[in-house]
């Protein structure tokens, strides 16, 4: 493997606005009323109609000593500061992620924490909320349309479902070639553009004589392969597979997945192998990115991700993962996380893990933990990186 | 078999595409195909008619007495569907109705289809305000009352010419009749938007305008045509409907509508060819059409099992074909000599129930 | 303690029906502008209508009326009508009188609208509602077997009934029965909603009417009962009742059909607001003192007031109609009041 870095986002945002407010006049209220309360407490001699505004004002002119009161404004200001702010669903919340030549990259987490959005950002299928991809080098953020297409020839897109990412009224060699044609590679119709598209078909292991039939006519594993056909006709040099046999069953899970090796060996691609399967990411990746809620938590070589885990989510998310020795399954600890994933449209604050994470110490409501290197390429996002968890 | 020869045998396999996956299943619907089998030669009579009436300048409204028959006369050699009241041939006064409801809906139903894909497909297409917008509009004219709107705008051109009137109809039945579908295309690119492949043809580098050709509007096509062949349907039976009120193209052009609408309900035992040939051919056109629509609607619906069309010979195809017009005339001849038979002999048959049931004739009478 | 459990209760009510309250008074919101569109469309559509107004309320070649008389009628009637008015204030003048109840004068019948209508609406009503309880009754009989018993002689019989009753136009299967029934057999009256005389018994008069009402809706009905109760039959939840063990017509009656209502009742709050809008076509031949009828006598009369009266109330009709269907999917379905797509 060289080092040559291949894709990279720098700070990478994805948002999608939900369409409504954000709602928190039943804390400012109650905050309001607090602070009168304690301010009528406080100075009981003073003048009795007092309104909230006053306090406010006098608050801001440095008039207030009462730290308690002072505390509660503060509060309050910051609520209303967030009160009906637009909401979004942050998909993906501040990404840095370096994908290697030659190197396949895996990507695990809960559903919804934002795998597929990740993906589909970096080929650049959503325009960006904010932060940068590159591409060899260049910055790919802004590419006009036809800029892009050129672009599109060197990432493609494996997708999850082989039933819908296959147009139903076009031949598999139409689907597979239709790109050749638009990227101007081949001609129309042209003996070469068929031969081309047959040769494709073989090497991904599909007869050459299916190429007049139709997605209807295949099962599921042959599609899929159809799908990883039309990705590599255009001969990628990265392809994101967004749980690419996530819909398989398990023998063909392993026949594709050998695919997937094999053209790697073949053609010296990169992937992003996204996946909620841990035992295939194990199988396929040389290094690991844990995702919780929009961010990477713990990013690492496959080996020192499985030996070695850091963050309280892998760990429990490893623990998970079913023994057959049973002896080893007597021994082995399960972390259970408690409580569901919060929401991705209101956020917890600090660390987003806390509201889950069984060692969690004030400062994790408080403090987002900072992106560190605990080891050499072991990144880890958390205050209490590699404590014990019981 | 070697594995060579098995290559070659599926290389020239038969390669079913899903349209034509969707014919089979259509043609293998008997019901539809006798709908399908009705319509075509309703349409063959009428465009014969219409074609032997611009080649012969036949004159459907003066009285040319070279073409006259006597008032009222039966069904006879020479007047297939007898005469009317000034001795006009029925046989082609009829099938001249039937060229002026079909032209009607042909025209409004393409309106239709018009109007309908293209607020659907850019509402579903763009989205947003522009969406907000085009629904509001589908709800308002679709809150429309149909029969009461066509009424006062076929009113408002009341003294328009009778061949401008044709375009009238259209107008009314195009503008007022377009909300469902438009609803339908949007649902549909709303849906079809979420499917995987959409976003394969951006990945791939497809242009804009290839993704709205090549991915979006075949699928969408399909439910457009079923949707169509209602909206055909449902044209017909409104322009009939409002010949009926006297709102569509008047004498001395007829339409099946204005036909039915000539017979008072006290002669219609003794003058029944006035009723019964405009009538039933409506009826069955109608019907026939809702038979083809119904076949395609089970045709398009993926959910609903593919059948599989076994591979038969053109003779045979030729032989159902015939045999399935054969059992057509012989069916409806016999309706029709059922429907005179109850017509005639209702008075008859009364008087075999009456043994049986007592009732009080008189009263009812009066 | 009670006390508080039960205002709990009350809140915990309260709290999840406001987003539906919210998406009602939406909806009702909505209303008001395609009302005032609907309207303008209307009132432009009836001041274009052919023919000179004034005329209808007296004949300026009557040789009894002298030039000053005449002269003085126009004025008058110029004034009363408001004739001159540009259209804005028109419009805006004819809803100021329809909300205190006036709905101008009626040149057909020589008297306010406001004095007929009301019994019309009654005579049509009358007429639908026994129709549409008929053919809801059958409809849900015959739909809920059909499908239970799909492919079945039953629903073949029940698909060619209704292929033809919506291929049949409503006047022709009119003029049919009333020629059979009422011509030849003598049955029924033929048209008419009472016998002057009080000999014949009223109810003669109804079934004819009735009739024609329950079938023309009858098959599309069917079909739709049908089809919502296939959906239904389709689902995963009816197979797991199925393999429990339960009976079929458990399965069918409290699993099933409970479901497959929902759509249905939908249908039915579409239908309540128009079974107070009588059939234009119906009434016409049958004679019948409605709504329709009235609408009929407005356009052989060219009688304006009439006429934007009842596109009005057609319309309104046809929009609670509409709001009612809305109102049933958003009870039945929380994600359409929740806002619809992202």
């Amino acid at each position: 493997m060289n080092n040559k870095v291949l894709v990279e986002t720098k700070d990478l945002k994805q948002y999608f606005p939900t369409g409504r407010r954000r709602n928190e006049s039943k804390v400012l209220n109650q905050l309001k009323s607090e602070i009168l309360e304690l301010y009528r407490k406080e100075l009981a001699d003073s003048d009795q109609k007092l309104t909230f505004k006053h306090i406010i004002r006098e608050h801001e002119e440095g008039k207030i000593s009462n730290e308690n009161i002072k505390d509660l404004i503060e509060e309050y200001n910051k609520v209303k500061e967030v009160h009906k702010e637009k909401l979004y669903v942050k998909a993906n919340d501040g990404i840095n992620l370096k994908i290697h030549e030659g190197e396949t990259v895996g990507l695990v987490g809960e559903s919804g924490c934002g795998k597929s959005t990740l993906g589909r950002a970096i080929l650049k299928l959503y325009s960006l909320t904010a932060g940068k991809v590159l591409f060899d080098g260049n910055d790919i953020t802004d590419l006009s349309v036809g800029k892009m297409k050129e672009l599109r020839q060197d990432m493609q897109i494996i997708f999850q479902d082989p039933y819908s990412s296959l147009n139903p009224r076009m031949t598999v060699g139409q689907i597979i070639g239709e790109a050749l044609v638009e990227q101007g590679l081949y001609q129309k119709g042209s003996q070469e553009w068929e031969d081309y598209v047959k040769e494709i078909m073989k090497t991904c292991g599909l007869d050459d004589y299916m190429i007049y039939r139709f997605p209807h006519e295949f099962s599921g594993g042959q599609r899929q392969r159809i799908g990883i056909a039309r990705a590599l006709a255009l001969k990628p040099r990265f392809i994101v597979c967004d749980e690419a046999v996530s819909a398989l069953d398990v023998s063909i899970q392993s026949q594709v997945i050998n695919l997937l090796q094999d053209l790697q060996k073949d053609f010296g691609l990169s992937y992003l192998f996204i996946s909620h399967d841990l035992s295939v990411v194990k199988h396929i990746s040389d290094r690991i990115g844990v995702m919780y809620l929009g961010d990477i938590v713990e990013l690492a070589d496959k080996r020192a991700i499985y030996n070695n885990p850091q963050h309280p989510y892998t760990k429990a998310l490893l623990s998970a993962i079913p023994v057959t020795n049973l002896e080893i399954a007597r021994n082995k600890k399960r972390i259970i996380l408690e409580g569901d994933i919060p929401s991705n449209v209101i956020t917890p604050t600090g660390c987003k893990f806390h509201t889950r994470c069984p060692i969690a110490k004030s400062i994790c409501k408080t403090t987002e933990p900072e992106w560190r290197e605990v080891e050499k390429d072991h990144f880890v996002s958390c205050h209490y990186a590699g404590a014990e968890v019981k | 078999m070697s594995k060579t020869e098995l290559l070659e045998s599926k290389a020239h396999e038969k390669i079913l595409s899903p349209t034509q996956l969707m014919i089979n299943k259509f043609k293998s619907n008997k019901l539809a195909m006798a709908g399908l089998i009705t319509f075509i030669i309703i349409v063959l009579l009428i465009i014969g008619t219409q074609l032997y009436i611009k080649f012969t300048g036949y004159p459907l409204g003066i009285k040319d007495p070279s073409v006259l028959g006597g008032k009222y006369e039966s069904p006879n050699a020479e007047f297939w569907f007898g005469t009317d009241k000034q001795g006009r041939n029925y046989f082609i006064r009829v099938l001249a109705g039937g060229w002026l409801s079909l032209l009607v809906a042909i025209l409004a139903t393409v309106l239709q289809i018009t109007i309908g894909m293209f607020v659907g497909a850019v509402a579903g297409f763009f989205g947003g305000r522009i969406d907000n917008i085009l629904m509001r509009i589908t709800e308002i004219v679709s809150s429309f009352p149909f029969i009461a709107i066509a009424m006062t705008i076929s009113f408002l051109f009341i003294d328009m010419p009778e061949e401008s009137r044709l375009f009238i109809m259209v107008f009314i039945l195009g503008i007022l009749r377009w909300t469902g579908l438009a609803r339908m295309v949007r649902g549909q690119i709303l849906s079809l938007r979420e499917q995987e492949f959409i976003v394969a043809a951006k990945a791939l580098g497809i242009s804009t305008r290839h993704q709205i050709t090549r991915h979006l509007l075949p699928n969408v096509v399909a439910y457009v045509i079923v949707s169509a062949t209602i909206g055909f349907a449902t044209a017909i039976l409104a322009e009939a409907t409002l010949a009926f009120l006297g709102l569509s193209v008047a004498e001395p052009v007829p339409t099946w509508g204005s036909l039915i609408q000539r017979v008072k309900s006290t002669s219609m035992g003794p003058r029944w060819w006035l009723w019964v040939f405009p009538g039933g051919l409506l009826v069955m056109f109608i019907m026939s059409v809702n038979l083809i629509g119904e076949g395609l609607r089970d045709a398009v619906d993926p959910k609903a099992v593919a059948g599989v069309k076994n591979k038969v010979n053109g003779w045979a195809i030729l032989a159902k074909f015939i045999v399935s017009i054969l059992l057509f005339f012989v069916f409806s001849v016999f309706v029709s000599i059922l429907l005179l038979f109850v017509v005639w002999n209702v008075e008859s048959i009364y008087f075999f129930f009456k043994k049986y049931v007592s009732k009080n004739e008189v009263n009812a009478n009066g | 303690m009670e006390e508080t459990k039960f205002t709990n209760r009350i809140m915990r009510i309260i709290d999840t029906s406001i987003p539906f309250l919210k998406y009602l008074v939406k909806r009702l919101l909505l209303m008001i502008p395609v009302i005032i569109i609907i309207s303008l469309l209307i009132f432009f559509m009836i001041q274009n209508m052919p023919g000179n107004e004034l005329n209808m309320f007296f004949n300026p070649e009557d040789p009894s009326l002298t030039e000053l008389q005449k002269q003085m009628l126009t004025e008058y009637w110029t004034e009363k009508l408001g004739l001159n008015d540009p259209f804005f204030v028109k419009w805006g003048k004819w809803w100021l009188n329809m909300f205190q109840g006036d709905f101008g004068i009626s040149i057909t019948k020589q008297k306010p609208v406001a004095d007929f209508v009301g019994e019309a609406i009654m005579n049509s009503f009358r007429l639908n509602i026994s129709g549409f309880i008929l053919a809801f009754l059958i409809s849900i009989v015959v739909g809920v077997k059909s499908a239970v018993k799909r492919f079945s002689k039953f629903d073949n019989f029940w698909t060619v009934f209704s292929i033809i009753g919506i291929s049949l136009p409503g006047f022709f299967m009119s003029i049919l029965l009333v020629f059979a029934f009422s011509v030849n057999l003598g049955w029924t009256p033929i048209s008419g909603m009472q016998d002057p005389m009080n000999e014949t018994p009223a109810i003669l008069y109804y079934i004819l009417p009735v009739t024609v009402i329950t079938l023309s809706s009858l098959a599309s009905l069917i079909r739709y009962v049908r089809n919502a109760m296939l959906e239904v039959l389709k689902q995963d939840y009816i197979r797991t009742a199925r393999s429990k063990g339960l009976k079929e017509k458990v399965v069918i009656y409290r699993h099933a059909f409970r479901n497959a209502l929902i759509p249905v009742i939908t249908l039915v709050g579409f239908y309540i607001p128009l079974l107070f809008g009588g059939s234009i076509v119906l009434e016409r031949i049958f004679v019948w003192p409605g709504i329709g009828l009235l609408m009929n006598a407005a356009y052989t009369g060219r009688d304006r007031a009439l006429m934007i009266t009842m596109l009005i109330f057609y319309s309104f009709l046809t929009l609670l109609g509409n709001l009612f269907m809305d109102i049933g999917y958003a009870l039945a379905d929380p994600r359409v009041r929740e806002g619809g797509e992202r």
